[in-house]
C-alpha cells in the first residue's frame, strides 16, 4: 500500500492576530506525511500566534487552511484535534486538579473514534476504560521518574514533569500531525532522549511535525526544513 | 418521633438539590447561585404534573428533565462567559426565576402558591411522614450514589477539566462547551429531583421556597461539605438543616432562629471565599 501524499498541513495567505492587532500575516507553509520543520524567530514575533490559529484557538482568515488534505477553515479547535492535530503548550499543558493518570485518559478520551459504541459511552460516565498509555508517553513519564498510574494531583508535580506529562499527553493522541511550542524546556537529559526518539519515529508512520524552537542545535538536526519568522511574516527557510 | 421523621426527609431531599452544587462548585470550579431556580422548576413542574393527575414517576421524571434542559441552556451560555460574569448571571438567573415564581400566577399560582400536591405518603394518615420520608430514601439512595460515582468518574474529570483549563480540553479533542452544558445539565437534574421530591413532600410549594438565599443556602452545605465529595455535601445539609432546629431546644425564638441562620450562611460564605482562594493556590502550587 503506497503512503499518503496529501500534505498533513497546508496553509496559504494565513494572518491572525488580537483583536484588531495583525500579529501573523500573509503566513503559507505545507507539511508533508512524516516531515519535520522547525519554526524559529524573536520572542514576539508570532510563531506561536502561528499555531494558535492554526489550533483554531484564534480568529484567523485564510486562502487555504486543510488539515491532512480536509478544510478545517470553519471547524473548531475540538474539531480540528479530533481529526489528528497534537498542540504542546509553552504553559498550562497539563490539568492541575486532575491526577497524572486522569491527566493522560482525557488526553486519550479525545482520540476520534475513541468511543466506538453506545455501551463503552455509558461505562465512561461512571469510570475510565481501562485506556492504554501509549508507548511513548509510558517512555516519557519513565524516564521522568513519573509512573503513569499516578493518582496524585499533576498540580504537584515540578515545572519539568510537568512539562513531560503535557508532551505524554501529546503523544497518548497519536495526532497525525504535531505542532510542539518548545518541547524542550525544562526537560533533563533522559527526557530529552525520549521525546527525540518520538518524534523521529512518528516519521515512519507519518506523521508530520512543526515544531518551534529558539535554538537550532538539536531539533535543527533532525528537521528537513527550518522556516524563519520575523515580524509576523513567515520567511522561507533553509532546507537539509 | 415524626418530627424527625420529616426532617429526615427533609435532609435527604436538600442532599439531592445541594449535590448538584457540589458538581458545579467542585468539580467544574463555577459558583452557581442559582440552585433553587432549578429547585423550584423541578417543584413546579412536579406540582403541575400532580394537577393533572399525572402518575408520581412521570411528573419526577419531568421535572429532573425540564431542569436538566434548563441547566444545558445556562451551561452553553456560561460556557462562553468570563468566570466572573458566570456568577452575575447566575444570579441574574436566580433573580428573573423568583420573579417568574411570583407573577406568572396562571403556572405557578403566583404568591399564593400551589397546594393539593399528591403526599408520597399515599393515603396513610398513621406514620405517614415515616412512609414518605421512606419514599425519599428509596428514590435519594440510587440518584446519590450514581450521581457521586459520576462525579469520581470520567464525567467528574472532564467538568474539572473543562472548569480549569478549556483551550487545553479543547486542543485534546473535547468540546468544553458541551462538558459544560452537560454538567450543569446533570447538576439542574439533581436540583429538579430535589424540588420535584420537595413539592410531593411538603403538599405545596411557595415562591418563597425558591429565592435567592435558597440558592446560597444549597452553596453553603457544599462548603461545609468542602473536600468530600457528594458524601460530605450530606454532612453540610445535616449541619444546616439540623442546627437550627436544634436552636429550639434552647428556646429560642423562630425570629433569632432566622437571624442566627444568617448569620451561620454569611459566615460560611465568607470561609468559602477564603477556601476558594487557598485551594486555587494549592492547585496551582505545583511547578515551582
Amino acid at each position: 500500500m503506497r503512503a499518503s501524499t496529501v500534505p498533513v498541513l497546508e496553509v496559504r495567505d494565513l494572518s491572525a492576530g488580537y483583536g484588531a492587532r495583525e500579529v501573523v500575516r500573509g503566513a503559507s507553509l505545507s507539511i508533508a506525511p512524516g516531515e519535520i520543520v522547525m519554526l524559529t524567530g524573536a520572542n514576539g514575533c508570532g510563531k506561536t500566534t502561528l499555531l494558535d490559529a492554526i489550533c483554531g484557538f484564534l480568529p484567523h482568515k485564510a486562502a487555504t487552511l486543510r488539515l491532512l488534505g480536509g478544510d478545517v477553515r470553519a471547524r473548531a479547535a475540538c474539531e480540528r484535534a479530533r481529526m489528528g492535530l497534537g498542540r504542546l503548550f509553552q504553559r498550562g499543558g497539563v490539568f492541575c486538579t486532575l491526577s497524572v493518570r486522569q491527566n493522560l485518559e482525557i488526553a486519550g478520551c479525545g482520540l476520534a473514534g475513541g468511543r466506538v459504541n453506545w455501551l463503552h459511552r455509558t461505562g465512561s460516565l461512571l469510570r475510565w476504560r481501562a485506556a492504554e498509555t501509549h508507548e511513548d508517553s509510558r517512555r516519557l513519564l519513565r524516564a521522568a521518574g513519573i509512573p503513569d498510574a499516578a493518582r496524585f494531583a499533576a498540580g504537584r508535580l515540578s515545572f519539568g514533569q510537568m512539562r513531560v506529562l503535557s508532551l505524554a499527553c501529546v503523544f497518548a493522541r497519536r495526532a497525525r500531525l504535531l505542532l510542539l511550542d518548545e518541547p524542550y524546556v525544562g526537560l533533563g537529559p533522559a527526557a530529552r532522549d525520549v521525546v527525540r526518539a518520538a518524534i523521529v519515529e512518528g516519521r515512519a508512520e507519518g506523521r508530520g511535525c512543526l515544531i518551534v524552537e529558539h535554538e537550532l542545535s538539536e531539533i535543527g538536526a533532525m528537521s528537513s526544513r527550518v522556516l524563519h519568522m520575523r515580524g509576523g511574516v513567515l520567511e522561507a527557510g533553509s532546507s537539509h | 418521633m415524626a418530627y424527625v421523621g420529616y426532617l429526615l426527609g427533609l435532609i435527604l431531599i436538600y442532599w439531592i438539590a445541594a449535590s448538584g452544587s457540589t458538581l458545579a462548585w467542585r468539580q467544574h470550579g463555577l459558583t452557581v447561585l442559582c440552585g433553587a431556580a432549578g429547585f423550584g422548576i423541578g417543584a413546579y413542574v412536579a406540582a403541575r404534573a400532580s394537577g393533572a393527575a399525572w402518575p408520581f414517576g412521570v411528573g419526577l421524571g419531568l421535572a429532573t428533565g425540564v431542569s436538566a434542559v434548563f441547566g444545558a441552556v445556562f451551561g452553553l451560555l456560561v460556557a462562553r462567559m468570563h468566570r466572573d460574569v458566570a456568577v452575575v448571571f447566575s444570579i441574574a438567573v436566580q433573580a428573573t426565576a423568583s420573579l417568574l415564581f411570583l407573577n406568572l400566577t396562571g403556572v405557578t399560582g403566583g404568591p399564593m402558591g400551589m397546594g393539593g400536591i399528591s403526599s408520597l405518603a399515599g393515603g396513610s394518615a398513621a406514620g405517614s411522614e415515616w412512609a414518605a420520608t421512606l419514599v425519599v430514601a428509596a428514590v435519594a439512595a440510587p440518584s446519590l450514589i450514581l450521581f457521586s460515582g459520576a462525579c469520581h468518574g470520567g464525567f467528574g474529570a472532564k467538568a474539572r477539566a473543562a472548569g480549569e483549563n478549556p483551550v487545553l480540553l479543547a486542543a485534546l479533542g473535547c468540546d468544553p462547551s458541551r462538558v459544560t452544558a452537560r454538567v450543569f445539565a446533570a447538576a439542574f437534574s439533581m436540583f429538579g429531583l430535589g424540588g420535584a421530591l420537595f413539592a410531593h413532600y411538603a403538599t405545596f410549594v411557595h415562591p418563597d421556597s425558591f429565592t435567592l438565599a435558597e440558592s446560597m443556602l444549597l452553596l453553603c452545605m457544599v462548603v461545609l461539605g468542602r473536600r468530600g465529595g457528594v458524601c460530605a455535601t450530606g454532612l453540610g445539609v445535616v449541619c444546616l438543616l439540623v442546627l437550627p432546629e436544634a436552636l429550639r431546644l434552647v428556646h429560642l425564638t423562630t425570629s433569632s432562629i432566622g437571624k442566627i441562620r444568617g448569620a451561620l450562611l454569611g459566615g460560611v460564605l465568607c470561609v468559602a471565599a477564603l477556601l476558594l482562594a487557598r485551594s486555587m493556590r494549592e492547585a496551582g502550587g505545583g511547578g515551582q
